[in-house]
């Protein structure tokens, strides 16, 4: 409910975009997930959507999940899938780079699974809901609407788990 | 589309805020505990999980109206071993919570007389039998009995062998429906011939109610020497105006023939412990740990070091000061002593090297240098080699430079090995070095 109360808040907060402003990114990286004394380096790939509504200020829609299972010790990791909400805040751009803050909400599945001393194998999934934050920077490539994009990105779900993402990605504008 | 912006206005406020507040809004959920659980599974190689109840439990498992009890849970292993699971945070559950409740720790609660069941999971491994609990409301009648944790239902033994703490409890009859462990407790005893010995403690592991007794040999000559345990349930737990109380009469045997304190030499660092045991023989059995039934005691060196007796963690040893205590420990008339040696702690001081030092004759004195930090480890932050002593163990081996800007350089003398020792303050290290 709360959840649904943001997104309303957000949607009227935001009475329009200029549709020469919108954008597709793609991304690629590595996820770092620790929980207890382990901890899980899945490669990650993602895609974005967004738009500027007025200058550097815009909405972005990011899903992912990592590509592969990581393994520490008889525990296997992988971050089945992920969707973030997030308000962006870009800085204006000098010689092409700005830098950018996403606040949002996100919800992941994470899927481990165990080997026992017996072979046998067992899957346990749990989806998380909390605040993600990422910060980056852009820098535009000529003057065509390609641009690359680094960023870092933690997530809150008041639990006991460190959950960060770092990816490299290319934006198309249009 | 575009927006249209009045002059002076502050565009981003707006969103700035609605996102602040969006993260005020979002509801974080999610639960970690199952993954946890796996990795804790895995790693303890567990295969199934059993409920278990309290020591002195008995079987149908009753409990009064607001009682509560904390249920344990343990693992059995792939080959086979049994492995104690802390039930804190677990998914527990009640099959009738007007009946029992259960909360994540483990802890149920009778609420109304009846019968529900109790399970619980643990990395998706649920209990193959459920605890069956029944809660009962009828009033407490009398002591049925005083059971201790070494009886069992075909033998009950009322001798103890000497510094063996046996655990006991009173069960009380209620109603004459069932019959359960009483919480409310007062302990006594009476050590009724001159040749028992014997004291009643708790620790933090005694259920609520019970009590650790522990017999002392008697001065020997085979003669078993009696005690009177006897369980008080005081007015205002019982229904009726009257005190309830029984007794048990207990003999503490003859039968300890050696009895020891290992190891004999023993160095603890300062402000660090270690634990001493007391291996002891008896004669109807083989050697048994009588360690948390001795008496122990510093006799020399109070302020060198301390040592726990029952009621804490016996044979604990903590060095307080650096130099030499003496730790008695004493089963009756069996007192056996060990000399511990305080020292400085490792953890004050640390060399540069952590292994032993292999040098040869050819060396520059340059290349070979100790170096001594504050701390556990060596940071040159902490670096302290200019206010260090050094001393050699055979300088006809290897020398250490103790002034000067060479101060820790090692030079080879001859073949052979020597101890070499850094000192500053109270603090002291020593690491091997071997000339080839």
């Amino acid at each position: 409910m709360r959840a649904l109360l943001a997104v309303f808040l957000l949607s009227i907060s935001f009475p329009s975009f200029a549709t020469d402003r919108l954008y597709g990114e793609i991304h690629g990286g590595f996820n770092v997930i620790q929980l207890s004394d382990l901890r899980f380096l899945p490669i990650q790939a993602s895609v974005s959507f967004g738009g500027y509504f007025y200058k550097t200020l815009g909405v972005d829609v990011n899903l992912g999940g990592s590509l592969n299972e990581d393994r520490d010790e008889d525990i296997k990791l992988q971050l089945e899938n992920q969707i973030t909400l997030s308000v962006r805040f870009d800085s204006p751009p000098t010689r092409g780079v700005s830098a950018f803050v996403l606040i949002g909400w996100a919800q992941f599945d994470l899927s481990q699974s165990g080997d026992s001393s017996i072979g046998t194998t067992q899957t346990v999934s749990e989806t998380f809901r909390g605040a993600a934050v990422s910060i980056g920077v852009r820098q535009q490539i000529g003057s065509g609407p390609f641009s690359v994009v680094g960023s870092y990105r933690f997530f809150d779900v008041d639990e006991p788990l460190d959950f960060d993402t770092y990816t490299l990605g290319v934006r198309v504008a249009w | 589309m575009v927006i249209t912006i009045k002059r002076g206005s502050v565009p981003w406020l707006k969103p700035l805020s609605v996102s602040v507040l969006m993260l005020v809004l979002v509801s974080c959920n999610g639960d970690l505990r199952p993954l946890e659980e796996q990795i804790e599974a895995i790693d303890l190689d567990v295969a199934s999980i059993a409920i278990t109840l309290p020591p002195n439990s008995l079987s149908p498992f009753f409990l009064g109206s607001n009682q509560a009890v904390q249920l344990g849970i343990l693992g059995t292993t792939f080959d086979g071993q049994s492995i104690a699971l802390n039930p804190d945070d677990r998914r527990w559950t009640s099959s009738d919570i007007s009946v029992v409740s259960v909360n994540d720790d483990g802890v149920v609660t009778g609420r109304a007389e009846g019968m529900a069941q109790v399970s619980v999971s643990v990395a998706g491994m649920t209990v193959m039998q459920p605890l069956s609990i029944n809660v009962s409301n009828a009033p407490l009648q009398s002591i049925a009995r005083i059971s201790g944790s070494a009886d069992n239902t075909a033998d009950v033994n009322s001798m103890l062998d000497p510094c063996i703490p046996i655990t006991f409890a009173a069960i009380g009859s209620f109603g004459g429906v069932d019959e359960r462990p009483l919480i409310n407790v007062n302990w006594t005893i009476d050590e009724a011939s001159e040749m028992a010995d014997a004291e009643l403690f708790t620790t933090a592991a005694t259920t609520a109610g019970a009590v650790e007794l522990v017999g002392r040999s008697p001065s020997g000559g085979g003669v078993a020497g009696d005690i009177i345990l006897t369980a008080t349930v005081p007015a205002e737990a019982t229904t009726g105006s009257a005190a309830l109380s029984a007794s048990r009469t207990l003999s503490v045997a003859d039968s300890l023939v050696s009895f020891a304190v290992a190891p004999t030499d023993v160095t603890v660092m300062e402000n660090n412990t270690t634990r001493l045991t007391a291996p002891a023989g008896y004669n109807l059995s083989s050697v048994e740990f009588a360690t948390n039934g001795a008496d122990w005691e510093v006799t020399q060196g109070e302020n060198v070091a301390s040592v726990e007796s029952v009621g804490g963690t016996p044979g604990l040893v903590t060095g307080l000061d650096i130099g030499t205590a003496t730790v008695t420990a004493r089963c009756g008339a069996f007192v056996e002593s060990t000399v511990v040696v305080v020292a400085a702690g490792s953890d004050d001081i640390v060399f540069n090297r952590n292994a032993d030092i292999i040098i040869f004759l050819s060396d520059d004195p340059e290349f070979n240098d100790l170096r001594v930090a504050r701390g556990d480890d060596f940071d040159t932050n902490n670096e302290i080699t200019d206010e260090v002593d050094f001393f050699s163990s055979n300088t006809s081996v290897v020398t250490v430079d103790s002034t000067g800007d060479d101060r820790g350089d090692l030079t080879a003398v001859g073949l052979g090995s020597a101890t070499i020792s850094a000192e500053f303050e109270d603090a002291r290290i020593s690491i091997t070095v071997e000339v080839r």
